[in-house]
């Protein structure tokens, strides 16, 4: 089985590392790649400049407070793109808003998750996420 | 203050007759009153010494040929509305005296009772100078209410901007002391274990201030008042505090939860608050035991929250509902003291007063109202 790519889109390298050690622990094999601010995460995902033999993700982790271009700026561009939009995008935020959940959704993020306090419930978000999208459900394969 | 204890009055003189001129300087002389004084005769030089001479107060002839004692008047209002004036006249009848005093003019003096004007000056001032102080007064009660206001409102900001920007750093902080415990407990000796505990439990303590912080500095900032049906909301917090419920056996009964208009989240904050205390300060093996009771009263909503509990002491009726206030020691407790700040500041928010009944050992009943037209 090949591992699974899961692309973070994070400004905070201390969330970044969280994140990377909560998915260490997984049962499968998980391969994590970093983006630092949105314009990052476009050239990742359509492949460009330093990521031009960047790997298609099956999961994206996005935060919506990033520099350059925002987490909803990206998650416009990518569920307007024809490849990418059946990526599944889970929003990773601090933002418990109101407006900030709605928007997502609208905009048709699979998930919205709350940054949670203390590594323990980090951990168990890594859990549950890999065990619902690489576990549970079904989506169509690309490459 | 007082013009007559420093400085002779400045009187502005509207009068055509050199007779009448002179039986007036006459009166003011013999009446004792220090006084200095320009004369006028017609409109132009009238509008021009209001501004130039800036006197006290005016006395004013009521028929000038050209001119009148009603046009001087109303370009008094204008321009200087607080200076008294007096119309001093030997043709005015009673009538349109009653005219001009109910149109704001502020004394007439009939030219046959001419040995009043000093005294109905001398009242018109004192009059004027307690007026003009009342009207600073108020002006400077408005301006500290503005201010009080306005700081308040910067400390609102403050508080949600401060806890808001502060939960960031904190959650590094906790999040990593956890790994660190989780991943290096067994690499460390058991002092070093101890200190990473102390460390943890301050972090998420700090985490419960900040978070109830960021609420009580939310409630003026977001409201959304439409129909809530408390019964809905009462069963979210018992569920929310099912732990606390389930660990210490706690009896809830519901007498009555109306249909009200408010902001849901509040009253589930408000509820959540008052309950989450019944059951944390409970009485030492004793089962808790907690009603919630509601009534409809004229304009409000009456709540009543009792209790079995350890129960309040007086003395600090005031003081339980200021933020950060508490009651307990640091090793006993649990709350952070934000939550019955944070239930005032609801109550008030919903036009409503908060209150408690107690006695130490016999329990406390919470009461507050909702106003019943919160819109």
């Amino acid at each position: 089985m090949r591992p699974i790519e899961i692309l973070l889109v994070e400004d905070n390298p201390g969330d970044a590392l969280l994140a990377k050690v909560a998915f260490e622990n997984s049962r499968s094999p998980i391969n994590m790649h970093f983006a630092v601010d949105g314009m990052e995460a476009i050239d990742f995902l359509s492949k460009k400049g330093r990521f031009s033999d960047a790997i298609t993700p099956d999961l994206i982790l996005l935060d919506l407070n990033l520099p350059k271009k925002s987490g909803i700026e990206v998650l416009i561009e990518i569920k307007a793109d024809d490849q990418l939009k059946v990526i599944p995008v889970i929003i990773l935020t601090t933002s418990d808003a109101e407006q900030d959940i709605l928007m997502s959704y609208k905009l048709h993020a699979n998930s919205f998750v709350n940054k949670p306090f203390g590594f323990e419930s980090f951990s168990e978000i890594a859990r549950s996420i890999e065990k619902f999208w690489f576990g549970v459900v079904k989506y169509p394969k690309h490459d | 203050m007082t013009p007559m204890t420093n400085k002779p009055v400045r009187i502005l003189i509207l009068e055509h007759d050199p007779d009448d001129i002179e039986l007036l300087q006459r009166e003011l002389r013999k009446g004792g009153l220090e006084y200095v004084s320009t004369l006028v005769h017609e409109s132009r030089t009238f509008e021009k010494e209001l501004k130039d001479y800036n006197p006290d107060i005016i006395l004013a002839d009521y028929t000038i040929p050209g001119f009148d004692g009603v046009a001087a008047f109303n370009i008094k209002k204008e321009s200087c509305p607080d200076t008294p004036f007096i119309i001093v006249s030997g043709t005015i009848g009673e009538e349109n005296a009653v005219e001009l005093i109910k149109a704001g003019v502020t004394d007439y003096v009939l030219k046959e009772n001419l040995f009043t004007v000093v005294t109905k000056i001398k009242r018109a001032l004192k009059e004027a100078t307690e007026y003009r102080e009342k009207k600073e007064q108020a002006k400077m009660l408005e301006n500290y209410a503005r201010e009080l206001e306005r700081s308040n409102q910067e400390l609102e900001e403050f508080a949600y901007i401060a806890s808001h920007d502060l939960q960031e750093p904190l959650r590094m902080i906790g999040s990593f002391l956890q790994l660190l415990q989780q991943k290096y407990e067994a690499k460390l000796d058991k002092e070093a274990n101890e200190y990473i505990y102390f460390a943890v439990d301050g972090a998420a303590r700090m985490k419960c201030l900040i978070d109830d912080l960021l609420n009580y500095s939310r409630i003026n900032r977001d409201q959304t008042i439409k129909p809530v049906d408390l019964s809905v909301i009462i069963n979210e917090v018992l569920s929310n505090l099912s732990a606390s419920i389930n660990e210490t056996g706690a009896l809830i009964t519901i007498s009555n939860a109306p249909v009200l208009n408010a902001d849901p989240v509040q009253m589930l904050q408000l509820f959540q608050n008052l309950i989450g205390n019944a059951i944390r300060y409970r009485k030492e093996g004793t089962r808790p035991e907690i009603n919630i009771q509601a009534w409809k009263e004229e304009t409000h909503w009456l709540f009543a929250i009792k209790d079995n509990g350890i129960g309040i002491e007086s003395q600090y009726s005031e003081k339980i509902f200021v933020i950060f206030q508490q009651l307990h020691g640091k090793a006993e407790n649990k709350g952070t003291g934000i939550g019955l700040a944070i239930a005032k500041k609801i109550v008030v928010r919903h036009g409503g007063k908060i209150w408690f009944e107690s006695a130490p050992g016999k329990g406390t009943t919470f009461y507050f109202t909702i106003k019943s037209e919160n819109i």
